[in-house]
């Protein structure tokens, strides 16, 4: 169990009071179901926790965070592909339970049309667009280079602007 | 109007995901809450699991029968021993009827580890081994449960013992024979009434004769009636007193004071007696407090261990305390850096190995393969030659003596007495190293070398009504034998047969 003092226990509360939404929803997005992405977000944490009594909390970072995140949420899709039997594997599921909860119409469309999209590309509209992770960080945290983060990005563009432009057309009559 | 959606889509999505969907990070996944759930978690599994382990155990006897040899002779549950199928299929090969296990405890051949080199079985039952009837046996197992060799007993006696898997190529243990005291001198054989009731410890040493009984202490003067006395702590009737007297010194003894917890209080003299004053090392563990010359032994906190004034003591056994202690210990009565201890595991259960050394404890040497009897032995004393004897009672009384020139060990028959055999007998030796052996019905006997009979020494009358083995039982040089009974305690005048 690491030990930490009063000063770094503060920045850790600190930093999972900033991150820790992020980091659930953005295993949520990536996963596709509510309770792997639980599971994942916990022991993501736990990981930092470790990591704070190690090293610290000044070496806490979002980057750290979300690279973590991706680390186990692909470990958990591996786990699904491995185990497709696994009554637990909800990837396939297109509409989870969740997706049963009345959504606003907008943000319910555009929720919809960037769960449609691949997992790499999901990753990328999540972690630049709404954790506003610059695309340095983005490629940390996706283990890839900043030219494969903007091809993602640019494909997933391509394939949300057909369908999220009627929505906008609608809303913004 | 155009498509801003890369402005839009992260508060779109946020809008979805907390609001929504109300994807919140939940105040329980901190680390900190988590960490203490699992600590908890832990707690209640390993409670659980114990208790669980428990249960088990405690219904085991429920659920594993023992095998129909054993049940018809056995009325324990909990401590019905389960034996391999194997062993069962050898034990009923010499069996002629059913049988029941006695016992099972682990023997240790290879100090200093405290790992288990075999077992040794103890059975009850019928047995026919090379023509010799039975009615106990003990085995030595090695580690797989397997038969090494064994002992056949017939009322307490050993009557045959085998080596190796074939149980029918042994030897035949020829009973003793004892003579009467009927051709002793004049003077010989007779008794001396030294006081009447029992007592716990005795020591000669020159004019003084210290015995004590419970927590009282004497100091017996030929002739005078005893003046018993407290014991210098004024302790509760509880205490049991141990005294020693220096041969090299006699006014000087100690006398040690065990409390019912095994932990002692010594109390050392200089002056016969007359005043007493604390050794000054608290409450100790020392038992089998015995002087040799200048010199007082005692096992000390688990080891063997001498002193010249009662106050400093020297170890000459670095024992590995958490695994050994000593059981029970001979020292050479004329070279006391010979001596000789037999181990036990500091939990009690099993017998250990027989250590020997030559140079006050500077190299200790294992003396190898100590006979399967079903127990460690209680008593042991040392000839000059470096021959060991040691009396081991389980089931029955039973000697093996160790040669120092043959390298091995041997079961010294020690003369029957029927039925009487079967309880504890006790074991000294003189000065020239005659076996005294005391039997379980009272009867001394006197082993002597260049006969190898034993003679009988009836025991004194109007003590010997208990009809249990003298206690304490000890040789003052090498023509006085004391003995003591439930009723009381005298010299026996016997002057060694030995030349």
């Amino acid at each position: 169990m690491p030990e930490t003092d009063a000063r770094d226990q503060r920045l850790f509360d600190d930093f999972v009071h900033e991150f820790g939404d992020k980091a659930f929803r953005y295993a949520y997005v990536t996963l596709h179901s509510r309770p792997d992405a639980e599971d994942v977000v916990q022991e993501a944490m736990l990981r930092m926790w470790r990591h704070v009594g190690r090293r610290g909390a000044n070496t806490l970072s979002g980057a750290l965070l979300f690279h973590t995140v991706t680390n186990l949420c692909r470990d958990r899709m591996r786990h699904h592909k491995r185990h497709p039997e696994d009554p637990t594997d909800l990837l396939e599921v297109t509409i989870g339970e969740e997706d049963a909860t009345p959504l606003l119409s907008d943000s319910r469309e555009v929720l919809d049309a960037v769960m449609r999209l691949n997992p790499p590309e999901r990753q990328c509209i999540l972690l630049f667009y709404y954790m506003d992770r610059s695309l340095k960080e983005t490629a940390q945290a996706l283990q890839v280079s900043e030219q494969v983060v903007k091809t993602r990005l640019y494909r997933a563009r391509q394939h949300l602007k057909p369908l999220l432009q009627p929505v906008w057309k609608e809303n913004s009559v | 109007m155009s498509f801003d959606w890369e402005g839009q889509v992260g508060e779109k999505l946020d809008q979805a995901l907390a609001e929504n969907l109300n994807l919140h990070f939940q105040p329980a996944w901190h680390p900190r809450n988590r960490m203490a759930r699992q600590r908890s978690r832990s707690w209640r599994l390993g409670l659980g699991t114990t208790a669980a382990a428990a249960a088990v155990f405690l219904s085991l006897p429920f659920f594993v029968q023992p095998s129909q040899g054993q049940r018809q002779a056995s009325t324990g549950s909990l401590a019905v021993v389960r034996l391999p199928k194997p062993l069962r299929s050898a034990i009923r090969a010499l069996s002629s009827g059913s049988y029941n296990v006695v016992s099972l405890v682990p023997a240790y051949q290879t100090y200093p580890l405290s790992k288990p080199t075999g077992y040794n079985l103890r059975v009850a039952g019928q047995f026919v081994l090379g023509g010799h009837n039975g009615d106990s046996l003990s085995l030595l197992l090695n580690t797989h449960m397997q038969i090494e060799s064994g002992v056949v007993f017939k009322l307490g006696m050993p009557v045959y013992s085998f080596s190796g898997s074939s149980s029918s190529k042994g030897t035949a243990i020829v009973p003793a024979k004892s003579m009467s005291q009927a051709n002793a001198g004049p003077n010989k054989a007779q008794w001396y009434t030294g006081g009447y009731g029992a007592i716990d410890t005795f020591s000669a040493a020159g004019s003084h004769v210290y015995v004590t009984h419970g927590n009282l202490w004497a100091d017996i003067v030929p002739g005078t009636n005893p003046m018993w006395m407290q014991s210098p702590a004024l302790p509760a009737a509880s205490t049991v007193d141990t005294v020693a007297g220096l041969p090299s010194s006699p006014d000087s003894a100690l006398l040690l004071e065990e409390a019912p917890s095994g932990l002692s209080r010594g109390f050392i003299t200089v002056n016969g007696g007359t005043t007493w004053k604390s050794w000054g090392l608290g409450r100790q563990s020392a038992t089998m407090l015995i002087a040799i010359g200048n010199r007082y032994w005692a096992i000390y906190n688990g080891t063997l261990a001498w002193s010249t004034d009662g106050q400093g003591w020297h170890t000459i056994l670095p024992l590995d305390a958490k695994h050994w202690q000593v059981q029970t210990y001979a020292i050479d009565p004329v070279n006391q850096k010979v001596a000789v201890v037999a181990l036990i595991p500091i939990g009690g259960d099993g017998i250990g190995p027989v250590l020997q050394t030559k140079n006050g404890g500077e190299t200790w040497s294992q003396v190898p393969n100590f006979p399967p009897m079903g127990a460690a032995p209680t008593t042991m004393v040392m000839s000059t030659n470096g021959d060991v004897s040691a009396l081991i009672n389980a089931g029955g009384p039973v000697v093996v003596r160790y040669l120092a020139a043959h390298k091995q060990w041997s079961i010294l028959p020690v003369p029957s007495q029927g039925s009487g055999t079967q309880g504890l007998g006790q074991l000294a030796a003189n000065a020239n190293g005659n076996l005294i052996y005391g039997a379980p019905n009272g009867v001394i006997y006197e082993s002597t070398k260049h006969t190898g009979q034993w003679v009988a020494i009836q025991p004194p009358s109007g003590l010997d009504n208990a009809g249990v083995a003298a206690f304490p039982l000890q040789a003052v040089g090498n023509s006085q034998i004391l003995a003591g009974y439930p009723s009381g305690w005298g010299f026996v005048y016997w002057p060694s047969s030995a030349k």
